[in-house]
């Protein structure tokens, strides 16, 4: 009896939540392709060529189902081996630094998961409150599975940031890696002329390489904030 | 009325079988991340020096579940470290293979490194990021509960699976040749084990069982990668 029940709810909310939820269609979109000098902000040394950008808004819902809140900073990095080396990105250990001589690094995941509300109905948009039978059955999925409306949106948001963040990775010549990080505000706001520090280990060799990329050029869209 | 009541009772029904999140069990119930290698020893030593097998370092994005790491009796990394120890010293790659107790520092130069190796009178480094180690759970919707004969019951028996649980583990592992600082072998290793069940919880055995299965396949994919690509020392 409980498993018939399950397939029916399964059946019923299968539409009402997956075709019209915004975090799930989030969950299959991929960041548009470009290479780190494509970027307008962008520095190469070596052959290694590091590039940034503010991530627009259209952008965070199309990738992540909602917008970002004001308390975070989202870029959107990339970084282009132009050697003949393979290198060892550091993706955890992007940091931003100003003349001031203070540095601040990337959020932490689960703050970064803090800052997208998936109970906002405003930003999930119109689409899945269209009907009192897609919330109703929405509602009985989620008991049928033991999580709320939220914690199924919070699983696709888990898992896009998962797979869209800048990442620690080897990078194979002539290869290109490209992710978000997201960086506190208030700590961002204290720093003065901003530039983006990135180490990468080659990995023929114990050597490093230093790259910093000025973020004079980077500006948002809401001018929240400019560099 | 009735509709009413009938709608009161299916949610009953419905929320009365709920099943809930993995959680950590209680601490002396936890599986263990320290498994035996399943790798195939060498007769031969593929390098005559002497290996040190530092701590891994953690590069992952998220914590093993939702916010939490304490899913095992031991630390994910002190876990993962020693399979990690055991396997390479198991395989039989090196001619000695010792661990080497230090937390490793994100970036270490050539001079570093040489004076580690000298301290603890090894050759060879093994440095290691876990970029991954986590359980994801995926509720197969859209119509995707599958149809599956379970092992153990009898046939023509039908399971409708409504999630799949997988535990990815993913490292980035470097042997690095301490006196000139040459990396003999740096590659990606990755594995993910996946199991289905009828609901979303994941009990303690077969949690340990699959984190177990999911390290020793990759120690052994890792043990092969370095067996076939690693370039000798000059």
């Amino acid at each position: 009896m409980n498993r018939l029940l399950t397939l029916v709810v399964f059946f019923i909310c299968s539409n009402a939540f997956a075709d019209d939820d915004a975090f799930f269609h989030a969950f299959s979109q991929q960041i548009s392709f470009k290479e780190a000098p494509s970027f307008k902000n962008t520095f190469s040394k070596s052959g290694v060529s590091i590039g940034a950008e503010i991530l627009p808004l259209s952008e965070h819902t199309r990738l992540f189902g909602a917008e970002f809140d004001d308390d975070g900073i989202v870029l959107l990095m990339a970084i282009t081996n132009d050697t003949r080396y393979r290198l060892l990105i550091s993706g955890r250990d992007v940091k931003v630094r100003g003349t001031n001589s203070k540095q601040i690094g990337i959020v932490k995941f689960s703050n970064a998961m803090d800052l997208i509300d998936p109970s906002d109905a405003n930003s999930v948009g119109k689409s899945l409150f269209t009907g009192y039978l897609k919330v109703f059955s929405l509602g009985i999925m989620s008991l049928a599975q033991g999580d709320t409306e939220d914690q199924v949106r919070r699983t696709f948001l888990r898992q896009s940031l998962m797979t869209k963040s800048f990442k620690h990775s080897i990078l194979e010549p002539g290869d290109t890696q490209l992710g978000i990080v997201i960086f506190d505000r208030e700590n961002w706001n204290k720093l003065a002329n901003k530039s983006l520090f990135l180490s990468v280990q080659n990995l023929k060799r114990l050597a490093y390489l230093d790259l910093k990329l000025p973020l004079k050029n980077v500006k948002e869209e809401k001018n929240w904030y400019e560099f | 009325m009735r509709i009413i009541g009938l709608i009161i009772i299916l949610l009953v029904l419905i929320s009365g079988c709920a099943p809930s999140k993995p959680r950590p069990a209680e601490k002396e119930l936890r599986p263990s991340l320290m498994v035996r290698p399943n790798i195939r020893m060498m007769r031969e030593p593929q390098y005559k020096l002497k290996l040190g097998v530092v701590s891994m370092r953690d590069q992952r994005l998220s914590n093993f579940f939702g916010e939490s790491d304490n899913f095992f009796r031991e630390s994910v990394i002190q876990g993962l470290s020693q399979s990690i120890y055991l396997s390479l010293k198991r395989s039989h790659l090196f001619e000695e293979t010792k661990r080497i107790n230090i937390d490793m520092p994100d970036r270490m130069t050539r001079a570093e490194l040489r004076k580690l190796a000298t301290q603890n009178n090894v050759d060879v480094i093994f440095v290691s990021d876990i970029v991954v180690f986590n359980l994801l759970r995926k509720s197969l919707m859209d119509g995707d509960a599958l149809e599956v004969k379970m092992g153990g019951q009898s046939d023509g028996d039908v399971v409708f699976n409504d999630f799949q649980l997988s535990v990815n583990y993913q490292l980035i592992g470097q042997l690095i040749y301490a006196k000139s600082g040459a990396i003999l072998w740096a590659e990606n290793v990755k594995r993910k084990k996946s199991v289905l069940g009828e609901d979303g919880t994941l009990s303690v055995n077969r949690l340990g069982l699959i984190s177990q299965e999911v390290i020793k396949d990759t120690m052994v994919d890792m043990i092969t990668l370095i067996k076939s690509t690693a370039v000798g020392v000059k």
